[in-house]
């Protein structure tokens, strides 16, 4: 397979953890191959604990695979140090967690352009017009300075998703993205993710258990003994 | 705008709780530092101070000591220049009526000059009206005496003939002169006056320069000199310009009669440096010696008493007449009354019996045969009578019945045809010797000639006289430069440094702040590792995201030092009071004042914000490392967890240092007493780090509990364990605290033990006595005891051993000031055998006997000195192998090698040397004022009772040794109370830092403890497995530290007659128990808020 070829593509894939008082390992995935073309948007789904979000950690460079190999553009991420990943995070890839994890004692705006602080110590007008403009796209005009204690927990996670938005990544990770959502808040956000992916072309993968969100992507992967079952709906 | 730096203002801000104790921490932290610096600015400023008060507007001072040169010298200085003669001796002083007495009183003979120097203008105004004498405030309130009242001072009468000089008296050494208090001088109106670098305030009575010149017999005269606006080099060419041979105490006396003019001393005998003077000048002048025979004997013939000279029998000498033939050594020529006084004809052969001076005026009768090479007629140079030299109480006596010389003299010898000789002839010498050979027998320390002969010059005598001055350098006749400024400046400047005394002293309190402070500070950041996940994933490095808690932690170190150092101010102050109150002995006669400089506080500030902030930097640099998909779980890695396997390295560690404490001890114990106590806190010291390494091993999370580990007490356990760095941490600090305040208490030091020993630090001596006066003879000698009056069978079991002394500064504990010139003792070595216990030696040279190390000869003249070891390390801050220069009477450098440091001894503030070497140096030093008294049990009292009887005029003061030694220990003992009282402040500290962990606990696990409630557990259960799970570690902490402490107290508890405070230890203990407790029961009360079931209810 030509990894270059693919967005993302994950080689033999296995990732293990120590556990206290108990001898050897607990293996959480198992020998994972999968490839994502640019443009796609692709669903993890499987049962609580299956691995879901270890796999999206995987993915997203937030651990390292015990074994086997993530090539992203075809570069093996195995070979790069702390700086180089960290820096791929920032520049490549935007996350979303199921729990918002917005600072508290920043403004939603703040929070939104965090990932910018990374590379500079203060953040330009052009930036902040960048920022507005984003949290304005997901109707979050006007609440600019309020922090995440004065916002909804679906207004805090669409302040979560501006801000894996706010470099341009080319791949996008949420992680159980509605799973602190209402029906209304879940719904909503997830049109969000969409639209981003087909207006924006952004290469979208969801670690997801819901089964509506999960059929609203391109392909779906099921996690099961820690092996990942390719679930096709189209190519 | 937005920034990282408003970003991490906005996380303070939030986070305002924790990051508030931080502050305080730091604060504290800071404020204690920059306080104790501080400190160390106080105590050189008053120091400065007192130096000030001491000198005043001295610069330079040039002083004689027994010497005295003609007051006129300090006239008509050159433009700029101030100078004022002074009388300056030594004496005691008594208040008539209640017989208040002050011994070491410095009288002073002034007149306006000199308060003018000490800018004392309203002083200086009324002083040469009245012959009243002024007393300075310290010498009034010792003597109870205020202005119109009377006292008595008796003071040393100088004596041209120094007392230990063949010839010389030693009686009526002293006179008493009665004053009346015209006023009270305080030190501003430099009543402080002195010369040395001492922080004790003088005891000083001042006179007109007047009436003192009169009661001393020193008209016109002073033997010290102050200048003002002078260097020391100006000073001294001014002194030279204008020295004369009255300034020397010699004059040039016509001999019309004999065609010669004659050289003499005052001092009978003439020193080096006139004798060298004397020489060196080209009209070749004649040296001779007259001595005072005991007898001259032929047969069964005697002559008793006699003068006989040595004179040169050389070519051009004009007493070749004398002789036909060539004089030889064992020749003599006798005048006639003395041929027919002993029926001898040339030929003959006559016994010449004279004494020697030995040391402490023991006299020596030595005999010398010659044999009669001529008999002279009484005519020309053979009826001489100034060959004879001025022996006090012989040479102005009207008859022989009335001589009453410092030597034994027995009156009942004298026949009525010596009277017919003495009113004929007076002193003419009855017999001439040559003068290589008189020079030979009679040559002692103070000179070796008693007058120079030169042909009568054609000149007038003035010219000799001037150009003899321009051959004499005053500063190697005895007489001292001194540059008094530069000497206080450099003292107060130089002494222990207190800054850094007080940092070391308040180091654990400082130490426990930061700790507490980092503690907190790691709190915070744990609790934020939902946040460092994210950072992580959104891009930041390992490196950034530790940035980023530098800068919070930038700010706060910031905002610490900013609050602290102004604090500093207060600790300082607070210090400053201590040091005015509970501390006072460390600071006897020096009162402290607040000061602050502004490089001590912005250094205090600097070194508070670097430590404080790189303590902060490093408290959170391990969870950034931790991967960010954990961290964003929430997961620290601080709960126990891992492996289960125990790490060996804290048992390696705990025997490692075991083995090393039980090395230390097995080697401190075949040491001394004051080795041993500094060892064994060294074994104290390993054991408290091997105690915390045992905690630590058992603390790992996989060591199994014996029994069911599923019990109220397994759960207790596991609760200590699950965060180890915290609980390990609170261990360490309350075991280092109470190792501190505990162990301390080992150095304590107690001169009562042992103190008859004669290892002990008295030497085993009972008493040690100092005089004003000096005392002469041997007081080991009966005879000398009964000159004394004192009934000898009071001392039939008493040993004395003297000491010379040249006054200095104090080297001791009880002088702030770095001593510029220590005293100096001087001691026939071999006496102090055996005695005193060495803390240590240089070299092998000593063998068994340290004290021979006094006697040996080192390279270049170097004199080999020992002193107190503490006055070497602290007083001096030198080491063994170190010199300290001291001028000495020719004006030479002396240097003294430290060879030995006694362990802490009665000797302290002095530097010993062997007697002979410090008579090379010092010739002219007369008699002995220090004496260390070993007196049988059974006479201890009687003797110290006539000692003081015999030797009140004399100003002695008798101290019994152990107490001497206990004023000295109490300065040490004062700085460990000092250590005692920060170290326990840090104590507090760490019980707050215990309270600090107990609330993070508790606050960590809240939702725990809801499910325990939840399950049915009573909440008075659950607070009571977490007082239990933190009341073990407290008792962990105390066990360590005071275990540790224990073995650090071995050697004092296992020593027979040694208290160990028991009760302070318990008490100690108790109060940080108690203390601890209270702060646990607190934390607990605040964190649990309620019953722990709305825990569960939080989302």
């Amino acid at each position: 397979m030509n990894e270059a070829a693919h967005l993302l593509t994950l080689s033999g894939v296995s990732k293990s953890y120590d556990m206290p008082g108990h001898e050897g390992q607990i293996s959480i995935l198992h020998d994972i191959n999968l490839d994502v073309s640019r443009g796609n948007r692709a669903a993890v789904m499987g049962p609580s604990g299956c691995g879901k979000s270890t796999l999206l950690n995987l993915i997203g460079t937030l651990d390292r695979p015990s074994q086997g190999h993530v090539f992203m553009e075809g570069r093996d991420l195995a070979g790069l140090n702390d700086e180089e990943l960290a820096s791929l995070r920032n520049n490549a890839l935007g996350f979303i967690f199921q729990h918002h994890h917005l600072l508290p004692q920043c403004t939603a705006l703040e929070n939104v352009l965090l990932p910018l602080l990374v590379r500079s110590r203060r953040v330009g007008d052009d930036d902040m017009q960048k920022a507005e403009a984003l949290l304005d796209r997901v109707g979050l005009g006007g609440r600019f300075h309020h922090r995440p204690g004065q916002l909804s927990g679906g207004e805090c996670q669409r302040v979560a998703v501006v801000r894996a938005l706010i470099n341009d990544p080319i791949l996008l990770l949420a992680d159980e993205p509605t799973g602190s959502l209402d029906g209304d808040a879940a719904k909503s956000l997830a049109d969000l993710l969409i639209e981003l992916n087909e207006k924006d072309g952004l290469t979208l993968i969801v670690a997801t258990h819901a089964t509506a969100l999960a059929e609203r992507m391109h392909r779906i992967y099921t996690l099961r003994d820690g092996t990942l079952h390719d679930f096709a709906l189209d190519d | 705008m937005i920034s990282r730096w408003t970003i991490s203002l906005k996380a303070i801000c939030y986070y305002w709780r924790t990051h508030g104790a931080v502050f305080l921490g730091m604060a504290l932290a800071t404020a204690v530092l920059t306080g104790a610096l501080l400190v160390g600015d106080s105590v050189r400023h008053s120091l400065a101070r007192i130096a000030d008060a001491r000198i005043r507007g001295v610069d330079v001072a040039v002083q004689g000591g027994d010497r005295f040169l003609r007051a006129q010298l300090a006239e008509s200085m050159p433009p700029g220049v101030t100078a004022a003669p002074v009388i300056v001796v030594e004496g005691a002083a008594v208040e008539p009526e209640s017989r208040r007495r002050a011994n070491h009183v410095q009288v002073l003979g002034v007149d306006r000059r000199f308060w003018s120097l000490g800018n004392a203008g309203e002083v200086a105004e009324g002083w040469m009206d009245s012959s009243d004498a002024a007393v300075n405030d310290h010498l009034a309130a010792r003597l109870a005496v205020e202005a119109g009242d009377t006292i008595v001072l008796r003071v040393r009468k100088p004596s041209g003939l120094p007392s230990d000089a063949p010839f010389a008296s030693d009686q009526d050494l002293s006179t008493a002169i009665r004053v009346r208090v015209g006023q009270v001088v305080d030190d501003e109106s430099f009543g402080r006056f002195s010369l040395r670098v001492n922080q004790t305030p003088p005891e000083n009575v001042y006179l007109p320069l007047v009436s003192l010149q009169r009661a001393l017999e020193q008209e016109a005269r002073a033997n010290l000199l102050l200048f003002r606006g002078a260097s020391t080099s100006e000073v001294q060419q001014i002194v030279r310009d204008r020295w004369t041979l009255a300034d020397a105490e010699a004059e040039l006396i016509p001999l019309p009669d004999l065609d010669q003019a004659m050289l003499r001393s005052r001092r009978v005998f003439i020193g080096e440096a006139l004798e060298a003077a004397a020489i060196a000048l080209p009209h070749a002048p004649f040296p001779v010696v007259g001595y005072f025979a005991n007898s001259l004997r032929h047969q069964d013939q005697e002559t008793p008493y006699s003068i006989v000279a040595a004179v040169p029998f050389d070519s051009g000498s004009p007493w070749t007449a004398l002789s036909d033939a060539p004089m030889m050594d064992d020749d003599i020529v006798i005048n006639d009354w003395l041929a027919r006084d002993l029926s001898v004809a040339p030929g003959d052969f006559v016994d010449l019996a004279y004494y020697v001076m030995g040391p402490m005026r023991a006299l020596v009768e030595t005999q010398q045969t010659f044999q009669v090479a001529a008999v002279v007629p009484i005519e020309g140079l053979s009826a001489d009578a100034d060959l004879m030299p001025d022996i006090p109480g012989v040479s102005d006596s009207e008859n022989c019945s009335d001589w009453d010389p410092g030597f034994p003299l027995d009156l009942e010898r004298i026949r009525d045809e010596d009277e017919a000789y003495w009113d004929k002839y007076r002193g003419t010498p009855k017999a001439f010797i040559r003068y290589s050979r008189g020079r030979e027998l009679w040559e002692n320390r103070f000179g070796s000639v008693t007058g120079f002969r030169f042909p009568m010059p054609e000149q007038p005598l003035e010219v000799l006289a001037r150009d003899l001055a321009a051959n004499l350098d005053p500063f190697t006749m005895g007489f001292e430069l001194i540059p008094v400024r530069e000497r206080a400046l450099a003292g107060s400047r130089e002494g222990l440094n207190f800054g850094v005394l007080f940092v070391s002293f308040s180091f654990f309190l400082i130490a426990s702040a930061l700790l507490l402070a980092a503690m907190l500070f790691r709190f915070c950041i744990e609790q934020r590792a939902r946040e460092i996940g994210l950072l992580r994933a959104i891009g930041h490095t390992t490196a950034g995201v530790n940035q980023v808690f530098r800068r919070e932690g930038l700010l706060i170190a910031a905002a610490g030092v900013l609050a602290g150092a102004p604090c500093g101010v207060l600790y300082t102050r607070l210090m400053v009071r201590g040091l005015a109150t509970i501390w006072r002995d460390v600071v006897i006669g020096a009162p402290i004042q607040f000061h602050a400089g502004w490089p001590s506080l912005l250094s205090g500030a600097a070194a508070g914000f670097a430590v404080a902030w790189g303590v902060l930097a490093l408290s959170g640099r391990r969870l950034a490392r931790l991967p960010p998909a954990g961290l964003l779980r929430g997961e620290t890695g601080l709960d126990a967890g891992g492996s289960g396997r125990r790490h060996p390295f804290p048992l390696v560690l705990a025997a490692v240092c075991t083995l090393a404490a039980v090395g230390l001890a097995a080697g401190a114990l075949r040491g001394d007493a004051a080795g041993r106590a500094a060892a064994f806190f060294g074994v104290g010291g390993m054991l408290l780090v091997a105690g915390s390494a045992i905690c630590f091993s058992l603390l790992s999370p996989g060591l199994g509990m014996p029994g069911p580990s599923l019990s109220r007490w397994g759960l207790v356990a596991r609760g200590v364990r699950r965060r180890r760095g915290r609980s390990v941490a609170t261990i360490i600090l309350l075991a280092c605290g109470c190792f501190i305040v505990v162990a301390v208490v080992a150095h304590r030091l107690d001169a009562s033990v042992g103190a008859e020993q004669p290892t002990a630090g008295t030497g085993g001596f009972a008493f040690v006595a100092e005089t004003t006066q000096p005392i002469l003879r041997d007081l080991n000698d009966s005879e000398a005891l009964t000159t004394y009056g004192i009934e000898t069978n009071r001392f039939t079991e008493t040993r004395v051993v003297p000491f010379r002394v040249r006054e200095g500064d104090d080297a001791s504990c009880l002088n702030l000031n770095r001593a510029q010139t220590p005293r100096l003792l001087s001691v026939d070595s071999t006496r102090l055998d055996g005695r005193f216990t060495f803390a240590a030696t240089l070299g092998s040279d000593a063998g068994e006997d340290p004290w021979s190390a006094l006697r040996q000869e080192l390279p270049d003249g170097v004199v080999p000195a020992i002193a107190d070891q503490n006055s070497i390390l602290w007083a001096l801050r030198k080491k063994l192998g170190d010199t300290l220069a001291y001028q000495n009477e020719q004006g030479d450098v002396m240097h003294v090698k430290l060879v030995g440091g006694l362990a802490n001894s009665i000797l302290q503030g002095s530097i010993v040397v062997d007697e002979q070497r410090f008579l090379e140096h010092f010739p002219s030093h007369t008699g002995y004022h220090l004496f260390l008294i070993d007196a049988g049990t059974a006479q201890r009292e009687s003797v110290a009772e006539e000692l003081r009887f015999a030797f009140d005029d004399a100003g002695i003061e008798v101290t019994d040794a152990a107490q001497r030694l206990a004023a000295f220990n109490t300065i040490q003992n004062t700085y460990l109370a000092m250590f005692q009282v920060l170290g326990a402040l840090g104590v507090l500290v760490g019980s707050i830092g215990l309270g600090v962990v107990v609330f993070r606990n508790v606050l960590d696990r809240r939702r725990e403890f809801g499910i325990q409630r939840a399950l049915g557990y009573s909440l008075r259960r659950v607070v009571g497995m977490v007082v239990a799970e933190h009341t073990s570690l407290l008792t962990a902490g105390l066990a360590v530290g005071i275990g540790a402490a224990m073995v650090a107290l071995l050697p004092s508890l296992l020593s027979p007659g040694e208290t160990t405070p028991f009760r302070l230890i318990a008490w100690t203990a108790a109060g940080v128990f108690l203390n601890g407790l209270v702060w646990t029961l607190f934390a607990v009360r605040a964190a649990s808020r309620g019953d722990f079931l709305d825990a569960l209810r939080e989302e």
